[in-house]
């Protein structure tokens, strides 16, 4: 765990603890009768006898060795703290309660050996307390740390989408600026197909899975929208072998690969150029291949498909750790792009 | 025979109810001690007359050869009374009879005083079944002519301080009075009695029943 969190004592949950302590010890020496006087000066002074092993005990044993896997060591300092508390009260203990409250006769409490049993029950009880107070604020750092971790993978995410919808966008523009310019019927349908894709991109991009219908209704929007732009082209193929439509994946991991498959393969149409997309699902197994041909001429665009690829490489490692493949392939004349998603357990 | 256990019974009775009782004696083991000075024939300040004799010598008077034939449990006992002596209390004509053992705490001298009937031996078991003896502690103090004084734990004083709330023992409270019984060990009644010295309080000591032995007659 990299984050780091101060622990801040309880202040008032342990003297609540204390204050059960000594109630218990009053109810103890009152022996289940209405307590008295006497019988609350006693449990004050004997708690007052056995706080400074118990706090030495809590406060530092415990943390220093017990929760540090020092089990020898704690296991000779605690008896050894046990061995300290027994000679003090066998020595002390009457005799300074009697200095200290002369008026008091302290007679029928308790043996040395009933006094040492309290006492190494009250060690353990408040030594079990702190594990469980530990183990609390353990969990709950976790908890804590588990969700700054969540939020800095969204954060992430956000920032890898906000890079994908420039590009899309920009490229799109440029198509339908060129279809306006010519002057083509088709136009008004572009825009439409395009208004498509963007509200996928804007209302369920952002979702945390969208159904393998969507995704599909999706790229079909944008290949249609593509071909405006790329006419008399019609060696672009659209495979789907799904089994199951509503089997849900993470949004926009599809796009942009096709994104830059019409990118980079219909820079320089030419006959022979082709796009062939193909998508499979079966089982929690995800396939999507794609395949267009490429020109190796210098642009200014290429930077970006880097950029591009990169980033969704970063998504897959995000939201499919361990769990896909992702290749890239590049001839002379082909490009191909190879994802596999096999989650661990279905999204459905 | 069946008037003299009532007259004994009665005369306990009439004899305990200002001291404080307890099931346990007072003193602890280490703390005994045995003296001949006690021993012989005394009268008191009320007209009463006491016969002090060994626990010993009365225990080999009753088995002349106990030596031989005593059962462990008898041995147990008489080593456990060794120090002890037996009392023949006679008060109006009423014989009660008491063992006694000294002790002392912090170089002062006290006495625990419990019933001794031997004579309940044959009389009726059902009676005997129903007895219990109780205990009582006197402070000695030896007075000019070798006489010798008995002040007994006032028990008001006690349940002074059981109301207090300055006292923790272990007692019950019984019959139609609600006389105090302790019921707690001989160690803690010991420390009880040692915490009461150390305090130095006097006036807890025979303020209403006090009695003042005077001898008839003295061992060599």
């Amino acid at each position: 765990m990299n984050a780091t969190f101060q622990k801040k004592p309880n202040v008032a949950l342990h003297v609540a603890l204390w204050f059960l302590y000594y109630i218990t010890l009053v109810f103890i020496f009152s022996r289940g009768k209405t307590p008295k006087t006497i019988d609350y000066i006693y449990a004050m002074s004997f708690l007052a006898a056995m706080a400074l092993p118990i706090v030495l005990n809590t406060y530092f044993l415990v943390p220093r060795f017990l929760q540090k896997g020092k089990y020898v060591w704690f296991s000779i300092t605690f008896f050894g703290i046990i061995l300290l508390f027994w000679f003090c009260y066998t020595h002390f203990f009457e005799q300074l309660i009697n200095a200290i409250f002369q008026e008091y006769y302290f007679i029928s409490y308790q043996t040395n050996l009933q006094a040492i049993t309290k006492f190494v029950l009250l060690l353990l009880v408040s030594m079990l307390l702190k594990i469980f107070e530990s183990w609390l604020y353990f969990n709950a750092a976790q908890q804590k740390f588990l969700q700054m971790e969540n939020q800095r993978i969204q954060t992430r995410l956000t920032q890898l989408r906000a890079q994908i919808n420039p590009h899309f966008l920009f490229n799109s523009l440029n198509v339908i600026y060129a279809l306006a310019i010519e002057k083509k019927e088709e136009t008004p349908n572009a825009i439409v197909q395009l208004s498509e894709v963007l509200r996928y991109i804007i209302y369920e991009a952002d979702t945390d899975t969208i159904t393998l219908k969507e995704e599909l209704n999706l790229l079909k929007n944008y290949i249609a929208f593509q071909k405006f732009r790329t006419h008399g082209l019609e060696n672009i193929s659209f495979t789907v072998t799904v089994a199951d439509e509503d089997f849900t994946l993470y949004p926009m991991l599809l796009l942009p690969l096709v994104e830059n498959a019409f990118k980079h393969g219909m820079q320089q149409p030419t006959k022979n150029a082709f796009i062939n997309i193909s998508l499979t699902q079966k089982d929690t197994v995800v396939t999507f291949k794609i395949t267009n041909t490429h020109h190796r001429v210098a642009t200014e665009n290429d930077m970006y498909s880097g950029v591009g690829l990169e980033n969704i490489r970063h998504n897959l490692e995000i939201v499919y750790p361990k769990q896909h493949q992702f290749q890239v392939e590049s001839t002379a004349e082909t490009f191909t792009v190879f994802l596999k998603i096999h989650p661990k357990q279905s999204n459905k | 025979m069946k008037t003299r256990i009532v007259i004994l019974i009665g005369c306990l009775f009439l004899l305990n109810s200002c001291f404080l009782k307890s099931l346990q004696a007072f003193y602890v083991e280490e703390a005994t001690l045995y003296s001949e000075d006690f021993l012989g024939d005394w009268t008191d300040n009320k007209k009463g007359t006491w016969k002090i004799s060994s626990f010993v010598s009365v225990y080999e008077k009753e088995f002349p050869t106990f030596n031989k034939s005593l059962t462990d449990e008898e041995k147990e006992i008489y080593d456990r009374y060794k120090k002890a002596y037996v009392i023949e209390h006679v008060e109006k004509g009423n014989e009660a009879t008491f063992l006694s053992m000294l002790f002392t705490i912090n170089g002062k001298l006290f006495a625990d005083f419990t019933p001794f009937y031997p004579e309940f031996e044959n009389e009726n078991k059902l009676l005997q079944q129903h007895v219990i003896s109780t205990h009582s502690v006197a402070k000695v103090e030896r007075l000019p002519d070798n006489r010798i004084q008995f002040k007994w734990l006032d028990e008001s004083k006690i349940e002074d301080l059981l109301i207090d709330e300055k006292l923790h023992i272990q007692h019950e409270k019984m019959g139609a009075d609600e006389d105090i019984v302790l019921t707690a060990t001989s160690e803690e009644l010991y420390a009880f009695l040692e915490k009461f010295e150390a305090a130095n309080e006097a006036a807890i000591w025979g303020s209403s029943d006090q009695i003042t032995l005077t001898p008839l007659t003295t061992k060599p």
